[in-house]
Protein backbone atom coordinates (compact mmCIF):
# COMPACT_ATOMS: atom_id res chain seq x y z
CA UNK A 1 0.00 0.00 0.00
CA UNK A 2 1.55 3.57 -1.08
CA UNK A 3 1.29 6.12 1.80
CA UNK A 4 2.23 9.81 1.68
CA UNK A 5 4.40 9.48 3.99
CA UNK A 6 6.56 6.54 1.83
CA UNK A 7 6.13 9.28 -0.60
CA UNK A 8 7.49 12.23 0.81
CA UNK A 9 10.29 10.50 2.79
CA UNK A 10 12.23 9.25 -0.32
CA UNK A 11 12.49 12.24 -2.92
CA UNK A 12 12.89 10.35 -6.20
CA UNK A 13 9.25 8.59 -7.56
CA UNK A 14 11.37 6.33 -9.77
CA UNK A 15 12.31 4.88 -5.91
CA UNK A 16 9.11 4.43 -4.14
CA UNK A 17 6.81 2.99 -6.59
CA UNK A 18 6.00 -0.04 -7.22
CA UNK A 19 7.73 -2.26 -10.09
CA UNK A 20 4.52 -3.01 -11.24
CA UNK A 21 3.09 0.34 -11.52
CA UNK A 22 6.37 1.77 -13.53
CA UNK A 23 6.18 -1.44 -15.47
CA UNK A 24 2.49 -0.60 -16.65
CA UNK A 25 3.65 3.35 -17.44
CA UNK A 26 6.81 1.64 -19.27
CA UNK A 27 3.94 -0.10 -21.57
CA UNK A 28 3.04 3.21 -23.15
CA UNK A 29 6.59 4.27 -23.69
CA UNK A 30 7.39 4.01 -27.65
CA UNK A 31 10.51 2.32 -28.69
CA UNK A 32 13.04 4.84 -28.47
CA UNK A 33 11.82 6.16 -25.25
CA UNK A 34 12.13 2.25 -24.12
CA UNK A 35 15.66 2.53 -25.27
CA UNK A 36 16.57 5.67 -23.62
CA UNK A 37 15.16 3.96 -20.43
CA UNK A 38 17.07 0.92 -20.91
CA UNK A 39 20.30 3.10 -20.31
CA UNK A 40 18.74 5.12 -17.65
CA UNK A 41 19.42 2.58 -14.24
CA UNK A 42 19.52 -0.88 -13.30
CA UNK A 43 16.21 -0.76 -11.99
CA UNK A 44 15.29 0.30 -14.94
CA UNK A 45 16.80 -1.15 -17.16
CA UNK A 46 15.59 -4.65 -16.02
CA UNK A 47 12.07 -3.05 -16.33
CA UNK A 48 12.35 -1.48 -19.91
CA UNK A 49 14.19 -4.49 -21.11
CA UNK A 50 11.13 -7.22 -20.85
CA UNK A 51 9.36 -4.42 -22.63
CA UNK A 52 11.40 -3.26 -25.61
CA UNK A 53 12.11 -7.25 -26.71
CA UNK A 54 8.03 -7.70 -26.74
CA UNK A 55 7.35 -6.34 -29.80
CA UNK A 56 10.79 -6.61 -32.61
CA UNK A 57 10.14 -5.38 -35.91
CA UNK A 58 12.83 -5.01 -38.54
CA UNK A 59 13.27 -2.47 -41.56
CA UNK A 60 16.69 -2.77 -42.70
CA UNK A 61 19.99 -5.74 -43.01
CA UNK A 62 21.85 -3.69 -40.52
CA UNK A 63 18.98 -3.74 -37.98
CA UNK A 64 18.20 -7.22 -38.75
CA UNK A 65 22.50 -8.24 -38.18
CA UNK A 66 22.35 -5.91 -34.86
CA UNK A 67 19.39 -8.30 -33.20
CA UNK A 68 20.90 -11.54 -34.87
CA UNK A 69 24.38 -10.48 -32.58
CA UNK A 70 22.36 -9.72 -29.97
CA UNK A 71 20.90 -12.32 -29.71
CA UNK A 72 23.86 -15.05 -30.18
CA UNK A 73 26.25 -13.18 -28.12
CA UNK A 74 27.61 -14.79 -25.20
CA UNK A 75 26.31 -12.82 -22.12
CA UNK A 76 22.21 -13.16 -23.82
CA UNK A 77 23.15 -16.86 -23.88
CA UNK A 78 24.04 -17.35 -20.13
CA UNK A 79 21.38 -14.88 -18.57
CA UNK A 80 18.78 -16.17 -16.09
CA UNK A 81 16.30 -14.99 -18.81
CA UNK A 82 17.31 -14.67 -22.23
CA UNK A 83 16.56 -11.75 -24.21
CA UNK A 84 15.11 -14.13 -26.88
CA UNK A 85 12.41 -15.26 -24.19
CA UNK A 86 11.12 -12.04 -24.06
CA UNK A 87 10.24 -11.77 -28.16
CA UNK A 88 6.49 -12.15 -28.26
CA UNK A 89 5.87 -10.38 -31.66
CA UNK A 90 9.05 -10.74 -34.80
CA UNK A 91 8.23 -9.29 -37.93
CA UNK A 92 10.41 -8.43 -40.93
CA UNK A 93 8.83 -5.24 -42.23
CA UNK A 94 11.14 -5.00 -45.98
CA UNK A 95 12.13 -7.42 -48.40
CA UNK A 96 15.40 -5.51 -48.38
CA UNK A 97 16.17 -6.72 -44.30
CA UNK A 98 17.14 -10.14 -45.86
CA UNK A 99 18.08 -9.83 -49.29
CA UNK A 100 21.49 -10.66 -50.38
CA UNK A 101 22.33 -11.83 -47.14
CA UNK A 102 25.89 -13.54 -46.59
CA UNK A 103 25.46 -17.72 -46.15
CA UNK A 104 26.74 -17.33 -42.65
CA UNK A 105 23.92 -14.34 -41.59
CA UNK A 106 21.21 -16.42 -43.00
CA UNK A 107 22.26 -19.34 -41.04
CA UNK A 108 22.30 -17.74 -37.55
CA UNK A 109 18.90 -15.85 -38.82
CA UNK A 110 17.26 -19.39 -39.09
CA UNK A 111 18.86 -20.40 -36.10
CA UNK A 112 17.39 -17.26 -34.20
CA UNK A 113 14.15 -18.13 -35.02
CA UNK A 114 14.06 -21.08 -33.33
CA UNK A 115 14.89 -19.75 -30.10
CA UNK A 116 11.99 -17.62 -30.04
CA UNK A 117 10.13 -19.77 -27.87
CA UNK A 118 7.13 -17.36 -26.60
CA UNK A 119 6.40 -16.13 -30.01
CA UNK A 120 2.83 -15.30 -30.47
CA UNK A 121 3.23 -13.87 -33.96
CA UNK A 122 5.32 -14.14 -36.56
CA UNK A 123 5.48 -11.92 -39.66
CA UNK A 124 8.05 -13.56 -42.51
CA UNK A 125 5.63 -12.07 -45.85
CA UNK A 126 8.44 -9.83 -46.79
CA UNK A 127 11.02 -12.60 -46.60
CA UNK A 128 11.42 -14.16 -50.07
CA UNK A 129 14.83 -14.79 -50.23
CA UNK A 130 16.19 -16.91 -47.32
CA UNK A 131 15.11 -20.60 -47.62
CA UNK A 132 13.46 -21.23 -44.08
CA UNK A 133 12.61 -24.96 -44.89
CA UNK A 134 14.57 -25.96 -42.15
CA UNK A 135 13.20 -23.47 -39.57
CA UNK A 136 9.96 -24.44 -40.52
CA UNK A 137 10.62 -28.05 -40.14
CA UNK A 138 12.38 -28.05 -36.71
CA UNK A 139 10.27 -25.23 -35.38
CA UNK A 140 7.58 -25.04 -32.05
CA UNK A 141 6.35 -22.16 -30.17
CA UNK A 142 3.95 -23.16 -28.18
CA UNK A 143 1.52 -19.67 -28.17
CA UNK A 144 2.22 -18.86 -31.93
CA UNK A 145 -1.58 -17.32 -32.97
CA UNK A 146 -0.59 -15.05 -35.75
CA UNK A 147 1.52 -16.75 -39.07
CA UNK A 148 2.34 -14.91 -42.03
CA UNK A 149 4.69 -16.08 -44.74
CA UNK A 150 5.79 -15.90 -48.10
CA UNK A 151 5.39 -19.39 -49.54
CA UNK A 152 8.21 -21.09 -52.01
CA UNK A 153 7.64 -23.36 -54.00
CA UNK A 154 10.23 -26.20 -52.75
CA UNK A 155 8.73 -25.87 -49.46
CA UNK A 156 5.31 -26.67 -49.57
CA UNK A 157 6.04 -30.17 -47.32
CA UNK A 158 7.44 -28.40 -44.65
CA UNK A 159 5.18 -25.82 -44.61
CA UNK A 160 2.26 -28.33 -43.80
CA UNK A 161 4.06 -30.00 -41.19
CA UNK A 162 4.67 -26.44 -39.81
CA UNK A 163 1.53 -25.53 -39.68
CA UNK A 164 0.15 -28.97 -38.19
CA UNK A 165 2.67 -28.35 -35.19
CA UNK A 166 0.76 -25.14 -34.22
CA UNK A 167 -2.68 -25.63 -33.62
CA UNK A 168 -3.06 -22.54 -31.93
CA UNK A 169 -2.37 -20.63 -35.22
CA UNK A 170 -6.06 -18.40 -35.24
CA UNK A 171 -4.79 -15.89 -38.25
CA UNK A 172 -2.81 -17.18 -41.21
CA UNK A 173 -1.82 -15.16 -43.85
CA UNK A 174 0.12 -17.26 -47.22
CA UNK A 175 1.21 -15.25 -50.38
CA UNK A 176 2.90 -17.35 -52.87
CA UNK A 177 6.19 -16.65 -54.48
CA UNK A 178 5.97 -19.59 -56.98
CA UNK A 179 4.36 -18.79 -60.20
CA UNK A 180 2.34 -21.63 -61.00
CA UNK A 181 -0.43 -21.53 -58.74
CA UNK A 182 -2.19 -25.09 -59.84
CA UNK A 183 0.69 -26.92 -58.62
CA UNK A 184 -0.01 -26.33 -55.08
CA UNK A 185 0.30 -29.77 -53.20
CA UNK A 186 0.62 -30.07 -49.53
CA UNK A 187 -0.68 -32.41 -46.60
CA UNK A 188 -4.33 -31.87 -44.74
CA UNK A 189 -4.06 -29.05 -42.81
CA UNK A 190 -5.31 -28.84 -39.57
CA UNK A 191 -6.24 -25.50 -37.75
CA UNK A 192 -9.04 -26.03 -34.92
CA UNK A 193 -8.90 -22.21 -33.52
CA UNK A 194 -8.50 -20.72 -37.46
CA UNK A 195 -10.58 -17.53 -37.80
CA UNK A 196 -9.12 -15.47 -40.09
CA UNK A 197 -7.29 -16.50 -43.46
CA UNK A 198 -5.46 -13.85 -46.28
CA UNK A 199 -4.12 -16.13 -49.21
CA UNK A 200 -4.80 -17.82 -52.58
CA UNK A 201 -7.85 -20.03 -52.83
CA UNK A 202 -5.73 -22.53 -54.28
CA UNK A 203 -4.47 -23.82 -50.70
CA UNK A 204 -8.49 -23.98 -48.96
CA UNK A 205 -8.82 -27.33 -50.48
CA UNK A 206 -5.95 -28.75 -48.43
CA UNK A 207 -7.68 -27.48 -45.09
CA UNK A 208 -9.34 -29.92 -43.36
CA UNK A 209 -13.44 -29.19 -42.34
CA UNK A 210 -12.34 -28.56 -38.82
CA UNK A 211 -10.21 -25.52 -40.31
CA UNK A 212 -12.22 -23.89 -42.68
CA UNK A 213 -15.67 -24.23 -40.42
CA UNK A 214 -14.21 -21.76 -37.98
CA UNK A 215 -13.24 -19.07 -40.58
CA UNK A 216 -14.90 -16.09 -40.76
CA UNK A 217 -12.73 -13.74 -42.21
CA UNK A 218 -11.60 -14.21 -45.20
CA UNK A 219 -8.68 -12.20 -47.85
CA UNK A 220 -8.60 -13.71 -51.54
CA UNK A 221 -5.92 -12.60 -53.85
CA UNK A 222 -6.23 -13.61 -57.46
CA UNK A 223 -3.46 -12.96 -59.56
CA UNK A 224 -2.97 -12.71 -63.21
CA UNK A 225 -2.54 -16.59 -63.60
CA UNK A 226 -5.87 -17.11 -62.93
CA UNK A 227 -7.70 -14.87 -65.21
CA UNK A 228 -11.25 -16.62 -66.84
CA UNK A 229 -14.31 -16.78 -65.33
CA UNK A 230 -14.20 -20.46 -65.12
CA UNK A 231 -11.33 -20.12 -62.49
CA UNK A 232 -12.90 -17.32 -60.68
CA UNK A 233 -15.78 -19.76 -59.74
CA UNK A 234 -14.01 -22.25 -58.85
CA UNK A 235 -11.81 -20.03 -56.66
CA UNK A 236 -15.41 -18.82 -55.05
CA UNK A 237 -16.23 -22.59 -54.63
CA UNK A 238 -13.83 -23.65 -52.66
CA UNK A 239 -14.73 -21.14 -49.72
CA UNK A 240 -17.92 -22.95 -49.87
CA UNK A 241 -16.92 -24.74 -46.77
CA UNK A 242 -16.52 -22.02 -44.61
CA UNK A 243 -19.92 -21.91 -43.03
CA UNK A 244 -18.98 -19.01 -40.85
CA UNK A 245 -17.95 -16.64 -43.01
CA UNK A 246 -18.60 -13.35 -42.26
CA UNK A 247 -16.51 -10.92 -44.24
CA UNK A 248 -15.54 -11.87 -47.83
CA UNK A 249 -12.34 -9.52 -49.09
CA UNK A 250 -11.10 -10.38 -52.40
CA UNK A 251 -8.07 -8.73 -53.53
CA UNK A 252 -7.32 -8.43 -57.71
CA UNK A 253 -4.47 -7.82 -59.86
CA UNK A 254 -6.56 -8.27 -63.18
CA UNK A 255 -7.54 -5.64 -65.45
CA UNK A 256 -10.92 -7.57 -66.34
CA UNK A 257 -12.97 -9.34 -63.41
CA UNK A 258 -15.93 -6.96 -63.65
CA UNK A 259 -16.87 -6.92 -60.06
CA UNK A 260 -20.10 -8.01 -61.24
CA UNK A 261 -18.65 -11.21 -61.55
CA UNK A 262 -17.26 -11.38 -58.43
CA UNK A 263 -20.02 -10.89 -56.52
CA UNK A 264 -22.12 -13.21 -59.19
CA UNK A 265 -19.89 -16.13 -57.91
CA UNK A 266 -20.29 -14.95 -54.56
CA UNK A 267 -23.79 -15.59 -54.44
CA UNK A 268 -24.25 -18.83 -55.62
CA UNK A 269 -21.31 -20.16 -53.40
CA UNK A 270 -21.35 -18.12 -50.13
CA UNK A 271 -24.57 -16.23 -50.22
CA UNK A 272 -24.11 -15.96 -46.29
CA UNK A 273 -21.85 -13.51 -45.84
CA UNK A 274 -22.32 -10.18 -44.51
CA UNK A 275 -19.48 -8.16 -45.47
CA UNK A 276 -17.78 -7.98 -49.11
CA UNK A 277 -14.64 -5.72 -49.95
CA UNK A 278 -13.28 -6.19 -53.69
CA UNK A 279 -10.56 -4.15 -54.62
CA UNK A 280 -8.73 -4.16 -57.21
CA UNK A 281 -4.97 -2.52 -58.29
CA UNK A 282 -6.07 -1.91 -62.55
CA UNK A 283 -4.70 0.32 -64.31
CA UNK A 284 -7.73 1.47 -66.00
CA UNK A 285 -10.66 0.97 -63.54
CA UNK A 286 -13.55 1.69 -65.43
CA UNK A 287 -16.75 3.16 -64.00
CA UNK A 288 -19.74 1.23 -63.61
CA UNK A 289 -21.72 0.59 -66.40
CA UNK A 290 -25.42 0.02 -66.39
CA UNK A 291 -25.32 -3.35 -67.27
CA UNK A 292 -22.72 -4.03 -64.50
CA UNK A 293 -25.08 -1.92 -61.70
CA UNK A 294 -27.96 -4.12 -62.84
CA UNK A 295 -25.79 -7.29 -62.84
CA UNK A 296 -24.56 -6.31 -59.00
CA UNK A 297 -28.31 -5.92 -58.32
CA UNK A 298 -29.34 -9.60 -59.56
CA UNK A 299 -26.49 -10.89 -56.77
CA UNK A 300 -27.54 -8.42 -54.41
CA UNK A 301 -30.99 -10.14 -54.45
CA UNK A 302 -29.16 -13.42 -53.55
CA UNK A 303 -26.98 -11.99 -50.77
CA UNK A 304 -29.86 -11.93 -48.27
CA UNK A 305 -27.40 -11.30 -44.86
CA UNK A 306 -25.12 -8.78 -47.38
CA UNK A 307 -25.29 -5.70 -44.77
CA UNK A 308 -21.69 -3.85 -46.05
CA UNK A 309 -20.18 -3.62 -49.80
CA UNK A 310 -17.28 -1.93 -50.77
CA UNK A 311 -16.24 -1.55 -54.07
CA UNK A 312 -13.33 0.58 -56.18
CA UNK A 313 -15.08 2.25 -59.13
CA UNK A 314 -13.49 5.41 -61.66
CA UNK A 315 -14.72 8.18 -60.43
CA UNK A 316 -17.91 8.91 -58.05
CA UNK A 317 -20.39 10.84 -60.49
CA UNK A 318 -23.91 11.60 -59.74
CA UNK A 319 -25.66 8.74 -61.36
CA UNK A 320 -23.56 6.68 -59.02
CA UNK A 321 -25.43 7.51 -55.94
CA UNK A 322 -28.63 7.02 -58.41
CA UNK A 323 -27.26 3.31 -58.69
CA UNK A 324 -26.51 2.96 -55.03
CA UNK A 325 -29.91 3.40 -53.81
CA UNK A 326 -31.09 1.09 -56.55
CA UNK A 327 -28.72 -1.77 -54.91
CA UNK A 328 -30.61 -0.42 -51.57
CA UNK A 329 -33.84 -1.79 -52.95
CA UNK A 330 -32.24 -4.77 -54.17
CA UNK A 331 -30.87 -6.02 -50.59
CA UNK A 332 -32.82 -5.85 -47.78
CA UNK A 333 -30.10 -5.22 -45.22
CA UNK A 334 -27.54 -3.87 -46.86
CA UNK A 335 -27.06 -0.41 -44.55
CA UNK A 336 -23.78 0.62 -45.99
CA UNK A 337 -22.23 0.87 -49.56
CA UNK A 338 -18.45 2.63 -50.04
CA UNK A 339 -17.27 2.92 -53.39
CA UNK A 340 -13.66 3.56 -53.36
CA UNK A 341 -11.71 6.41 -55.55
CA UNK A 342 -8.77 8.13 -55.83
CA UNK A 343 -9.54 12.27 -55.35
CA UNK A 344 -7.97 12.76 -58.73
CA UNK A 345 -10.32 10.68 -60.79
CA UNK A 346 -12.86 12.17 -58.89
CA UNK A 347 -12.03 15.98 -59.67
CA UNK A 348 -11.73 14.27 -63.60
CA UNK A 349 -15.44 13.38 -62.94
CA UNK A 350 -16.72 16.62 -61.73
CA UNK A 351 -14.83 18.28 -64.41
CA UNK A 352 -16.82 16.55 -67.11
CA UNK A 353 -19.90 16.86 -65.44
CA UNK A 354 -19.57 20.81 -65.43
CA UNK B 1 -25.63 10.17 -8.66
CA UNK B 2 -23.26 9.49 -5.59
CA UNK B 3 -22.15 11.63 -2.80
CA UNK B 4 -18.24 12.06 -2.39
CA UNK B 5 -16.70 13.65 0.61
CA UNK B 6 -12.91 14.07 0.43
CA UNK B 7 -10.67 14.78 3.06
CA UNK B 8 -10.97 18.51 3.19
CA UNK B 9 -14.63 18.14 3.62
CA UNK B 10 -15.73 19.15 -0.15
CA UNK B 11 -18.88 16.96 -1.07
CA UNK B 12 -18.75 16.10 -4.87
CA UNK B 13 -21.92 15.25 -6.52
CA UNK B 14 -20.92 12.67 -9.39
CA UNK B 15 -22.75 10.54 -11.70
CA UNK B 16 -22.66 6.54 -10.80
CA UNK B 17 -20.49 4.99 -14.41
CA UNK B 18 -17.84 7.21 -13.97
CA UNK B 19 -16.89 6.67 -10.30
CA UNK B 20 -17.87 3.01 -10.42
CA UNK B 21 -13.98 2.38 -12.34
CA UNK B 22 -13.20 2.96 -9.35
CA UNK B 23 -12.93 -0.76 -7.79
CA UNK B 24 -12.99 0.62 -4.33
CA UNK B 25 -16.10 2.53 -4.81
CA UNK B 26 -17.89 0.03 -6.64
CA UNK B 27 -17.19 -2.07 -4.13
CA UNK B 28 -18.50 -0.04 -1.78
CA UNK B 29 -21.46 0.91 -3.31
CA UNK B 30 -22.51 -2.91 -4.02
CA UNK B 31 -22.02 -3.48 0.03
CA UNK B 32 -24.22 -0.82 1.06
CA UNK B 33 -26.60 -0.55 -1.91
CA UNK B 34 -28.82 2.39 -2.81
CA UNK B 35 -28.02 5.04 -0.42
CA UNK B 36 -28.07 9.06 0.19
CA UNK B 37 -25.52 8.38 2.65
CA UNK B 38 -21.97 10.60 1.45
CA UNK B 39 -19.34 7.98 0.84
CA UNK B 40 -16.33 9.12 3.14
CA UNK B 41 -12.86 9.20 0.79
CA UNK B 42 -10.60 10.02 3.69
CA UNK B 43 -7.33 9.53 1.81
CA UNK B 44 -8.36 11.88 -0.99
CA UNK B 45 -8.14 15.66 -1.23
CA UNK B 46 -10.90 17.77 -3.67
CA UNK B 47 -8.06 18.85 -5.64
CA UNK B 48 -6.84 15.33 -6.99
CA UNK B 49 -10.72 14.01 -7.14
CA UNK B 50 -11.60 16.75 -9.46
CA UNK B 51 -8.68 15.84 -11.97
CA UNK B 52 -9.51 12.19 -11.40
CA UNK B 53 -13.36 11.99 -12.07
CA UNK B 54 -14.63 15.55 -14.04
CA UNK B 55 -15.33 14.83 -16.85
CA UNK B 56 -14.34 17.72 -19.10
CA UNK B 57 -16.70 18.99 -21.77
CA UNK B 58 -13.96 21.76 -23.96
CA UNK B 59 -11.61 24.07 -23.46
CA UNK B 60 -12.69 26.13 -21.26
CA UNK B 61 -13.09 23.22 -18.63
CA UNK B 62 -9.39 23.12 -19.55
CA UNK B 63 -8.65 26.41 -18.63
CA UNK B 64 -10.85 25.57 -14.73
CA UNK B 65 -8.45 22.35 -14.72
CA UNK B 66 -5.49 24.77 -15.86
CA UNK B 67 -4.68 26.00 -12.35
CA UNK B 68 -3.23 22.56 -11.64
CA UNK B 69 -1.14 22.34 -14.86
CA UNK B 70 2.21 24.07 -15.09
CA UNK B 71 1.44 24.24 -18.65
CA UNK B 72 -1.91 25.63 -18.86
CA UNK B 73 -1.83 26.41 -22.68
CA UNK B 74 -5.14 27.91 -23.36
CA UNK B 75 -6.75 26.22 -26.97
CA UNK B 76 -6.70 22.41 -26.05
CA UNK B 77 -9.34 19.99 -28.62
CA UNK B 78 -10.24 17.84 -25.69
CA UNK B 79 -12.06 14.84 -25.77
CA UNK B 80 -15.86 14.60 -23.84
CA UNK B 81 -14.70 11.79 -21.53
CA UNK B 82 -12.52 12.06 -18.36
CA UNK B 83 -9.61 9.42 -17.95
CA UNK B 84 -11.13 7.43 -15.36
CA UNK B 85 -14.20 6.96 -18.33
CA UNK B 86 -11.47 5.48 -20.53
CA UNK B 87 -11.66 1.86 -21.14
CA UNK B 88 -8.34 -0.15 -20.29
CA UNK B 89 -7.07 -1.08 -23.30
CA UNK B 90 -4.39 -3.63 -24.20
CA UNK B 91 -1.42 -1.60 -22.91
CA UNK B 92 1.26 -3.32 -24.39
CA UNK B 93 0.16 -2.16 -27.73
CA UNK B 94 -0.41 1.70 -27.03
CA UNK B 95 1.76 3.58 -28.30
CA UNK B 96 2.96 7.63 -28.34
CA UNK B 97 0.79 8.53 -31.11
CA UNK B 98 -2.49 7.06 -28.82
CA UNK B 99 -1.73 9.52 -26.65
CA UNK B 100 -4.20 12.79 -27.21
CA UNK B 101 -3.34 16.15 -26.54
CA UNK B 102 -5.67 15.95 -23.28
CA UNK B 103 -3.92 13.23 -21.51
CA UNK B 104 -1.05 15.01 -22.50
CA UNK B 105 -2.04 18.05 -20.58
CA UNK B 106 -3.33 16.05 -18.00
CA UNK B 107 0.08 14.46 -17.60
CA UNK B 108 1.57 17.73 -17.74
CA UNK B 109 1.39 18.77 -14.22
CA UNK B 110 4.22 19.41 -11.30
CA UNK B 111 5.91 16.12 -9.34
CA UNK B 112 4.03 16.90 -5.79
CA UNK B 113 0.69 16.91 -7.86
CA UNK B 114 1.72 13.71 -9.74
CA UNK B 115 2.24 11.94 -6.54
CA UNK B 116 -1.42 12.75 -5.18
CA UNK B 117 -2.60 11.44 -8.84
CA UNK B 118 -1.19 8.42 -8.09
CA UNK B 119 -1.85 7.98 -4.51
CA UNK B 120 -5.68 8.33 -5.48
CA UNK B 121 -5.58 6.39 -8.40
CA UNK B 122 -3.68 3.84 -6.24
CA UNK B 123 -6.17 4.17 -3.11
CA UNK B 124 -9.41 4.16 -5.37
CA UNK B 125 -7.86 1.35 -7.79
CA UNK B 126 -8.14 2.98 -10.93
CA UNK B 127 -6.44 1.01 -13.38
CA UNK B 128 -6.76 3.01 -16.29
CA UNK B 129 -5.41 6.47 -14.30
CA UNK B 130 -2.59 4.45 -12.88
CA UNK B 131 -1.57 3.25 -16.43
CA UNK B 132 -1.58 6.86 -18.30
CA UNK B 133 1.84 7.72 -19.48
CA UNK B 134 3.16 10.45 -16.96
CA UNK B 135 6.54 10.10 -18.50
CA UNK B 136 6.16 12.93 -20.64
CA UNK B 137 5.98 12.46 -24.15
CA UNK B 138 9.36 12.69 -26.00
CA UNK B 139 8.13 13.91 -29.00
CA UNK B 140 9.18 17.85 -27.86
CA UNK B 141 13.04 16.76 -28.70
CA UNK B 142 13.84 16.43 -32.53
CA UNK B 143 15.93 12.50 -31.98
CA UNK B 144 12.33 11.03 -30.99
CA UNK B 145 13.68 9.99 -27.52
CA UNK B 146 14.19 11.50 -24.51
CA UNK B 147 17.73 10.94 -23.90
CA UNK B 148 18.72 9.24 -20.43
CA UNK B 149 20.23 11.82 -18.65
CA UNK B 150 17.25 14.16 -18.73
CA UNK B 151 14.94 11.03 -17.42
CA UNK B 152 17.70 11.12 -14.68
CA UNK B 153 16.98 14.18 -13.89
CA UNK B 154 13.59 14.59 -14.31
CA UNK B 155 12.97 11.62 -11.76
CA UNK B 156 16.23 12.27 -9.91
CA UNK B 157 17.62 8.63 -10.79
CA UNK B 158 21.47 8.14 -9.65
CA UNK B 159 22.83 6.08 -12.78
CA UNK B 160 24.47 2.93 -11.42
CA UNK B 161 25.93 1.57 -14.46
CA UNK B 162 29.54 1.57 -14.88
CA UNK B 163 30.81 3.04 -17.86
CA UNK B 164 31.61 -0.61 -19.98
CA UNK B 165 27.58 -1.48 -18.57
CA UNK B 166 26.80 1.57 -20.24
CA UNK B 167 28.79 0.85 -23.62
CA UNK B 168 27.25 -2.73 -23.22
CA UNK B 169 23.60 -2.24 -23.27
CA UNK B 170 23.76 0.54 -25.69
CA UNK B 171 25.00 -2.15 -28.66
CA UNK B 172 22.77 -4.49 -27.06
CA UNK B 173 19.83 -2.46 -28.25
CA UNK B 174 21.53 -0.89 -31.35
CA UNK B 175 18.81 -3.13 -33.15
CA UNK B 176 16.15 -0.69 -31.96
CA UNK B 177 18.01 2.51 -32.55
CA UNK B 178 16.10 3.72 -35.46
CA UNK B 179 18.07 4.67 -38.11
Amino acid sequence: MLTRRAAKQRNSIATWLPNEILTAVMSHASRPDLVALCRTSRLFRNLATRLLYRIVALQTAAQLKAFLRTIESKRSQIAALRLSDHVRRFAIRDSKCTANLPKRTAESFTSVLLQLHNLESLDLLFNSKVDLTETLNRAHFKNLSEFRYTVQFEDHPSLSFFLNRHPTITRLTLHPEFEAQNQVSLDTIHLPHLTFYDGPSSFVPFFDKSTTSGVTFVCILFLPESPNRDDLDMALMRLAPMTALHTFAAFTMLDDIPESLLLESAARNIPWIEFAMLQSVRHNPAPISRADARAIAKSLQKLPSLRFLALEVDGVEHKDFETVAFWSRACRNLTLVTLRTSNKLDAQARAVDE
Amino acid sequence: MVLLVTSDNEQFQTEKDIVERSVLIKNMLEDVGESDQPIPLPNVSSSVLKKVTQPSTGPTEIDVRGRYLSTASTTVESPSRPPILEQSQDETRKRTTDISEWDQKFITVDQEMLFEIILAANYLDIKSLLCRRWLQDGSQHDQGARPPEEIRKLFNIVNDFTPEEEAQIKKENEWAEDR
